[in-house]
């Protein structure tokens, strides 16, 4: 409280001063990149008009203000000498230097760089004037960020093959699933900052159905196909034209049309956007619904940390009104503490909704609050709350209008991660969920060590039991896997009990073995392989799946 | 004009596929370096502060090519940054993440979908790890996961392929699926005709008889 006290008579005195001093004042906004006890290195210097002996008054995030004056700097860095020399302050506070507005007149009058030895490259001449950073230049130079016609074209992306089998002993069933396709970005296509994103995959797919004639088919799926232009650090206008996830609000899903969004100087968002919105299934078929939309998203600040955004859709089946949706989020991410993050989708109904009736409902809701601590330990609640929406467009399996009326699923659960020294840790989490029938409860709880019967390995065991629908279920699993070189492997064996509610006949209890082997591998050229081979066992049945995930990343 | 149609449906797949095919192949087949990640270009440009480097550029430098970094170049990004970069993203071009958009520290405060398109449509919450893991963009742990919802996979549901229930599982939509049998197994309704399933008004509670051990079979419940 003293110390806030000096502070205020410090600033008043520099405010008396001031008034006394006709010379007009710039604000010259500064964060610590570095400290030590006493002392801090902010991220501007002369070239930023600042000079030794101003004065700095920093904001922490939290605690008192306190200030100090600069030592000695260079063109984009200063040391500043604290008041305090017990303070370390912390890296990112925020300062301010209140400098002559006559010192930015002319370029002429900056003070000269004066880079410190640290930055000294051995065997170079010293950097030239500040921001006059050319191709082939040393790092070492002025940080400044190339604009997009500096920047070359890029392409990155990737192509994958996946191939899944599964085979059970009934009847001989089969199910294969294969898959290749790509996904490609172009940075900087013209020169403009623009970005041509693309995804595509071709896949078949068989299932040996019996009693029945088998299914196949083959299809070609574009997932993305657009061009962006803005929205980096130098352009606040951001358009997408194609069919890309909307940018401001995903949760309105995939679109074929055109998204505007500007971002303002203080770093809110808003936005429209107008199309089609392809069916959210294997085909995308497309034409059949559209969209009209508009977002406003506000952060508290530059970090982002802070925000919250509401967006409203109102969509189109065959141009007839279907439905009006608003989408509200609210997110609150610091990097050292408690995070929440919410989002709601609200429907809207009218009297033409038979199902529902005319009202508000909260269709689904998704809040989380947790966090996590330095040495890997975790605690998150989570809320879900799911029910069906009434619209014509085909988004899920057909259900009648009273589940559409009446159906609904609410789920909170708890988990938790304990790290417990160096080696061990616990791991668990409970969950109760109610739907318009029935209740029921999960829970599970793991013990597991590193480094115990393998170098960079994980031995874990588990125990789980679940009150379902239509199963209560009692099981255990025992896991173990390796980091390597190159990627890892694990193996996990699951017994599990499960018995049918309901289900009175003697036969009511299925005991199930699963084994499950995986493995990862990353090569330095840009190859990746995953595999997984997983049984299972019970009464006299059995299956048998693959996986085979190959990528190349370009 | 139904086969026309046909034909020219599966030469529109063919051509489509054939596309597909050559382009795929001209990315595997060009160039043999992978993902470029250490071999730095000036016209990427100063993304990253030197500025707490060491001074002795030929630590990290080669000769006086400022552009290529020395074969055992590393990097250790937890010490020196306080992130951990795992599995795939160790092997990321540094761009990908330090680029026009911004300082990736208000990205990475977002977690997964600070970088990641979130095709969940943001209804699966922010716990990406839950079923994503670093080093592959295959999910796993489904079985375990449905351990957590109201119907864990028993039987022969744990060896059916999720797009039966999940209509768009394919573009990685999961939600709202409805738990009832006949939902998914409306088909299978259908041409239940030894007995009659519809004839007799066997609509609903599949499970007074049927018991996921098997497809078919069916078990008299006393």
């Amino acid at each position: 409280m003293g110390r806030l006290w000096m502070l205020l008579c410090v600033l008043f005195a520099c405010g008396l001063a001031r008034a006394g001093t006709p010379q007009e004042l710039e604000r010259v906004e500064v964060r610590v990149l570095s400290a030590t006890p006493g002392q801090a290195t902010i991220d501007h210097g002369s070239g930023d008009g600042l000079a030794v002996g101003d004065r700095v008054v920093f904001q922490p995030r939290e605690g008192s203000p306190f200030e100090g004056t600069i030592l000695a700097l260079d063109v984009r860095s200063a040391r500043v000498g604290l008041v305090d020399l017990a303070i370390t302050a912390a890296v990112g506070t925020r300062g301010e230097v209140r400098v002559p507005a006559s010192r930015f007149a002319p370029v002429a009058e900056a003070p000269p760089a004066q880079p410190t030895p640290q930055q000294d490259a051995p065997g170079h001449p010293p950097w030239p004037e500040p921001d006059t950073w050319q191709p082939g230049q040393p790092l070492l130079a002025r940080i400044r960020p190339l604009r997009p016609e500096e920047r070359p074209r890029s392409v990155h992306g990737r192509v994958y093959a996946i191939f899944d089998e599964v085979r059970s002993s009934e009847d001989d069933r089969a199910d294969g699933f294969y898959r290749l396709g790509t996904r490609a970005l172009v940075d900087n296509l013209t020169g403009r900052g623009d970005r041509l994103n693309l995804e595509l995959e071709g896949n078949y797919r068989h299932t040996d159905v019996p009693d029945d004639q088998d299914e196949s088919l083959a299809r070609l799926r574009l997932d993305r196909l657009s061009y962006a232009r803005g929205g980096d650090r130098f352009t606040p206008e951001r358009v997408e034209v194609g069919r890309f996830l909307h940018f401001g609000v995903p949760e309105f899903g995939v679109l074929d049309g055109l998204e505007w969004s500007q971002r303002t100087s203080s770093g809110q968002r808003y936005g429209v956007s107008v199309g089609f919105m392809p069916e959210p299934d294997a085909e995308m078929k497309t034409g059949e619904d559209s969209q009209l939309s508009a977002f406003y998203r506000w952060v508290l600040d530059e970090t982002e940390q802070t925000g919250a955004s509401i967006g409203y859709q109102k969509s189109f089946h065959d141009f007839s009104a279907d439905r009006d949706l608003f989408v509200g989020t609210l997110h609150v991410l610091p990097t050292d503490g408690w995070q929440f993050r919410t989002t709601a989708w609200v429907d809207l109904y009218t009297s033409s909704d038979a199902a529902k009736g005319a009202g508000v409902e909260l269709t689904q809701l998704y809040t989380s609050y947790g966090r996590r601590w330095e040495d890997g330990s975790s605690l998150a609640l989570v809320y879900t709350h799911l029910a069906f929406p009434e619209m014509e467009r085909d988004e899920f399996l057909t259900v009648a209008d009273t589940q559409l009326a009446d159906d609904h699923n609410e789920r909170l659960a708890l988990s938790a991660f304990k790290q417990l020294g160096l080696d061990a840790h616990l791991r668990g989490g409970v969950g109760g969920w109610v739907d318009e029938d029935e209740d029921g409860f999960d829970g599970e709880l793991a013990f597991g060590v590193q480094d115990w019967l393998i170098e960079r390995g994980l031995f874990e065991l588990t125990g789980f039991g679940t009150r379902g629908r239509y199963t209560t279920s009692l099981g255990g699993r025992v896991s173990l896997g390796a980091y390597t070189e190159g990627g890892r492997w694990t193996v996990d064996y699951e017994l599990a009990q499960h018995h049918f509610d309901g289900f009175s006949d003697d036969n009511d209890d299925l005991p199930q073995h699963r084994l499950r082997l995986g493995g990862d591998w990353n090569g330095s050229d840009g190859w990746s392989v995953s595999a997984h081979l997983d049984a299972g066992l019970w009464d006299d049945e059995n299956s048998l799946g693959l996986s085979i995930y190959l990528q190349r990343s370009f | 004009m139904k086969v026309s149609n046909r034909m020219l449906t599966f030469a529109r797949r063919l051509a489509l596929a054939g596309a597909l095919a050559s382009f795929i192949a001209a990315c595997v087949t060009s160039g043999s370096a992978g993902v470029s990640q250490h071999l730095w270009w000036s016209g990427f440009g100063p993304a990253l502060p030197h500025d707490t480097f060491p001074g002795d550029c030929a630590l990290c430098h080669v000769g006086g090519d400022w552009q290529t970094l020395t074969e055992d170049f590393s990097f250790d990004h937890l010490a020196e940054t306080g992130v951990a970069l795992n599995g795939s993203h160790a092997r990321a071009a540094c761009l990908r993440c330090h680029n026009d958009r911004g300082p990736v520290s208000v990205f990475a405060a977002q977690g997964c979908a600070g970088c990641h398109e979130d095709v969940h449509l943001g209804r699966l919450g922010g716990a990406c790890t839950d079923c994503h893991q670093e080093n592959s963009w295959q999910p796993e742990g489904q079985i375990e996961r449905h351990y957590r919802t109201r119907f864990p996979l028993v039987g022969v549901h744990a060896s059916t392929a999720c797009h039966r229930c999940h209509q768009g599982a394919e573009v990685g939509l999961f939600t709202p699926t409805d738990t009832e049998c006949v939902t998914c197994h409306a088909s299978d309704l259908a041409r239940a005709t030894n007995p009659n399933h519809v004839g007799l008004g066997w609509v609903d509670r599949c499970d007074r008889c049927h018991l996921p051990r098997t497809w078919n079979h069916a078990e008299i419940n006393n």
